[in-house]
């Protein structure tokens, strides 16, 4: 079950991603985006992480992404639809991911790596299953306790963005 | 069975797709777009590294005297949904006031600067 | 309760520069036109506390307040608080005086500043990727709004977007490989990584891969030679208080981090990237002086020789001894004083002629001496001469490297007296255009014969950073002394 579970979410995943780079359109594109968000969604919950889940459905995909949407519809020209939407690297760039998702991927399976993971790989299991043990209040007790500085430092970070962002749209009083 | 290492290339697969449309988008918005992908590659590592132990048991980490259980990995994960949703806003609103100025959000018309 | 109150005196300097940031912010809403022109006095006098806190509560207290989850505390970090304080505040008085700016928003551009200044004091006491991570977004996000803050001016926008998508690409790349490092080593403390990669004695191909995406991050926030493009653009199109704040307080924040690093998670020779880096180092300081020469405008000068001088910087770094550690803590003091200073003198003469090209310093000695002879003298340090403390942090830095090549039986074999040779022969070319600038200022005679005059506050400002830079040129053992002391108590190439 899990592992068909696991090959859906992967293929939204990896059809989301390319679609990402390889349609034209930049609507199209960010539509890709919330796809392939959704399925990195599954997998948290595959892995136990159901909190982490519902905030990337929550702020990622109904946030982030619908704000993309809005400035993708602000800023788009007829003449977008004429214009070449990539450059001439296109090769040089595929050759070169390429090469870089075939030495992670080495590197990820090679025996040393998971030996220093502690165990070989084999033995590695994961601690919560297809169930999602509720993480949310264990979440909550780290977020208030140890990490509690960069909780902090986060919401001021917050506060800045915000600041930033009004001062880059926020009109101008007198201007029209 | 679906392993550690099925989650990893799973994720170096975003990654690397993700670098892909970095490097050959002319849009602006196409490479915020394909940022994404990357942050995305790396919660996916942070959330399955924090699933899979040696044992087969969630890690405990000790906090004055208390022992807590170990989320490293799905702290760190939504500390980057948090980043990545902070940095999306301020670039959006970046796209918009060139958008005002410029007319256009191609890459190759910024030019004012060289050398 | 105890842990609470010693977490939060800990963090007592940096608390202190966002409550002021916070009361700017809001101060700004209530207060008249009248009454926001204070509004800078207030931000100096914020930073003063806690430049105070740092210096004289946190220093003595650091053996006990030191250990906080995440954080890391020690002499080294109030080290490099102290000048990123220093820097918030010079960067203030440039702003209060530049024309044209100060009238904008002041309220959001001094507590956007204020939170920058406090987030690379949290990257310094970073002992955990994740706030490692956390800050320097937290720098990034506000150094883009910084740089794009004049949102009407066409060069602002331009410079701002090239910067947030390179500065957004590389956090990509970073994080992804902090990822990878959590899952090899099952910790992103500083520390802990620091043990584990000395106990294992194997490194597989996947670190290696982690470490140089790690390094990725930040070698873009120091703009070292591969990812250094967005640092000219950034300077040149944001205000130049602005400019004058990324060339400076960021880089002192990222070689913090980038000590601990290299020097404590994962030594150079553990994990075999010296030779690498030192490629780095030589590109680096190789291009941005290469690439000054040709300048027209100054603060496009000063950012390819901040690139240039972030090369040298990382010899400090390859040597892997105390020598070179202290030596890039003098250096960051010195480079802190020198380019402000070099950078309230743009401002000065900006202001009175409206340009920042180099064809315009024409004459300028004739139009105010005190002004071309300050320029002078922190152009003198930039460019590593005697008396200044450019050139105690230069040789600091150098002599480190050559201290580790006479620990080899064959000194030539090894990159560091190579890379001395070739910084030295940079410094060379760095001294010729450094000194074009100033013979335009002396021996062209000006085109227009207005005087160029400054206000108090921005001589007094000019005034401490060039009192500072022959301090410590001429009296350099204090400073040096606490560089070497601050070093002395990490666990740098120990294990």
């Amino acid at each position: 079950m899990a592992g068909w579970m696991f090959i859906l979410f992967a293929l939204l995943i990896l059809a989301g991603s390319l679609g990402v780079v390889a349609l034209r359109n930049v609507m199209h594109s960010a539509l890709m985006l919330g796809v392939a968000l959704f399925g990195v969604a599954g997998v948290f919950l595959l892995l136990g992480a159901d909190f982490l889940a519902a905030v990337q459905v929550v702020v990622y995909v109904s946030g982030v992404l619908i704000l993309m949407l809005f400035v993708v519809m602000l800023t788009h020209r007829l003449y977008d639809r004429t214009l070449a939407q990539t450059n001439e690297r296109r090769l040089l760039a595929s050759v070169l991911c390429l090469a870089l998702f075939v030495m992670l991927g080495l590197g990820i399976t090679a025996e040393n790596a998971a030996s220093l993971r502690g165990a070989a790989d084999r033995g590695f299991r994961q601690w919560a299953g297809i169930d999602p043990v509720a993480t949310v209040g264990r979440l909550g007790e780290l977020l208030l306790k140890p990490y509690v500085v960069p909780f902090e430092v986060a919401s001021v970070l917050l506060l800045a963005a915000l600041v930033g962002a009004i001062l880059f749209t926020k009109r101008e009083p007198g201007k029209s | 069975m679906v392993t550690l290492n099925h989650y990893l290339l799973l994720g170096a697969a975003m990654f690397a797709i993700g670098i892909y449309g970095v490097l050959t988008r002319r849009n602006i918005l196409g490479i915020l777009i394909s940022l994404e992908l990357m942050f995305n590659a790396a919660m996916v590592n942070f959330a399955a590294f924090n699933a899979f132990t040696p044992d087969g048991k969630p890690r405990v980490m000790p906090f004055q005297g208390q022992a807590l259980p170990e989320l490293h990995g799905q702290v760190f994960a939504l500390f980057i949904i948090l980043v990545a949703a902070a940095e999306a806003v301020v670039g959006l609103a970046l796209v918009l006031a060139i958008y005002r100025n410029l007319k256009s959000i191609y890459v190759e018309h910024l030019n004012l600067l060289k050398w | 309760m105890e842990n609470t109150l010693g977490l939060l005196a800990a963090l007592s300097p940096e608390l202190a520069v966002l409550y002021t940031a916070l009361v700017v912010l809001a101060a700004d809403l209530v207060l008249t036109d009248s009454g926001r022109r204070h509004l800078p006095n207030g931000c100096l006098l914020g930073l003063a506390a806690a430049l105070a806190l740092n210096h004289f509560y946190v220093l003595p207290r650091c053996p006990e307040l030191g250990q906080q989850p995440l954080l890391f505390l020690a002499p080294f970090t109030v080290f490099f608080k102290d000048a990123i304080l220093v820097a918030a505040g010079l960067t203030v008085v440039l702003y209060q005086q530049q024309k044209g700016l100060s009238g904008i928003h002041p309220g959001e551009f001094l507590s956007l500043l204020l939170f920058s200044a406090a987030g690379m004091m949290f990257l310094v006491s970073s002992d955990d990727l994740l706030m490692v991570f956390l800050s320097m977004e937290f720098i990034g996000i506000i150094s883009y709004v910084l740089v794009g803050y004049i949102r009407d001016d066409l060069k602002a926008g331009e410079g701002a977007v090239k910067f947030y998508l390179i500065g957004a690409f590389a956090s990509a790349i970073m994080v992804y490989g902090m990822s990878l490092l959590y899952g090899l080593l099952g910790t992103t403390s500083i520390t802990e990584m620091g043990r584990l990669v000395g106990q294992a004695g194997r490194n597989p191909m996947l670190l290696k891969i982690a470490v140089l995406l790690l390094s990725v991050g930040l070698g873009f926030k120091l703009a070292v030679v591969p990812f250094h493009s967005w640092l000219p653009d950034a300077m040149e199109g944001g205000p130049t208080p602005v400019a004058a704040y990324i060339s400076v307080a960021p880089k002192a924040a990222g070689l913090a981090v980038l000590i601990r690093i290299f020097g404590e998670a994962f030594p150079l020779d553990k994990i075999q990237m010296a030779g690498m880096l030192s490629v780095l180092a030589l590109a680096t300081m190789t291009f941005g002086n290469l690439m000054a020469i040709p300048q027209r405008n100054v603060k496009r000068l000063l950012a390819y020789s901040s690139i240039g001088h972030i090369g040298y910087i990382l010899i400090g770094v390859i040597a892997a001894n105390e020598l070179g550690a202290g030596g890039i803590l003098v250096y960051v003091v010195a480079y802190v004083f020198m380019n402000l200073g070099a950078f309230a003198c743009v401002v000065a003469v900006s202001n009175r002629i409206g340009s920042e090209e180099i064809d315009d310093y024409a004459g300028l000695s004739q139009r105010n001496l005190p002004v071309a002879l300050l320029l002078v003298l922190f152009l003198l340090s930039l460019g590593g001469l005697p008396p200044t403390a450019g050139f105690i942090g230069k040789w600091l830095v150098f002599g480190s490297a050559i201290q580790a090549a006479q620990a080899l039986p064959d000194p030539w074999a090894s990159p560091y007296l190579w890379l001395v040779i070739a910084a030295v022969l940079n410094s060379v070319v760095s001294i010729y255009y450094y000194f074009r600038l100033a013979y335009q200022m002396f021996f062209r005679p000006p085109r227009e014969a207005t005087g160029v005059e400054g206000s108090g506050v921005l001589w007094l400002g000019t005034g401490v950073a060039a009192a500072a830079t022959l301090l410590v040129g001429i009296f350099p053992s204090p400073v040096i002394d606490a560089a070497q002391s601050a070093v002395k108590l990490l666990q740098l190439w120990k294990s």
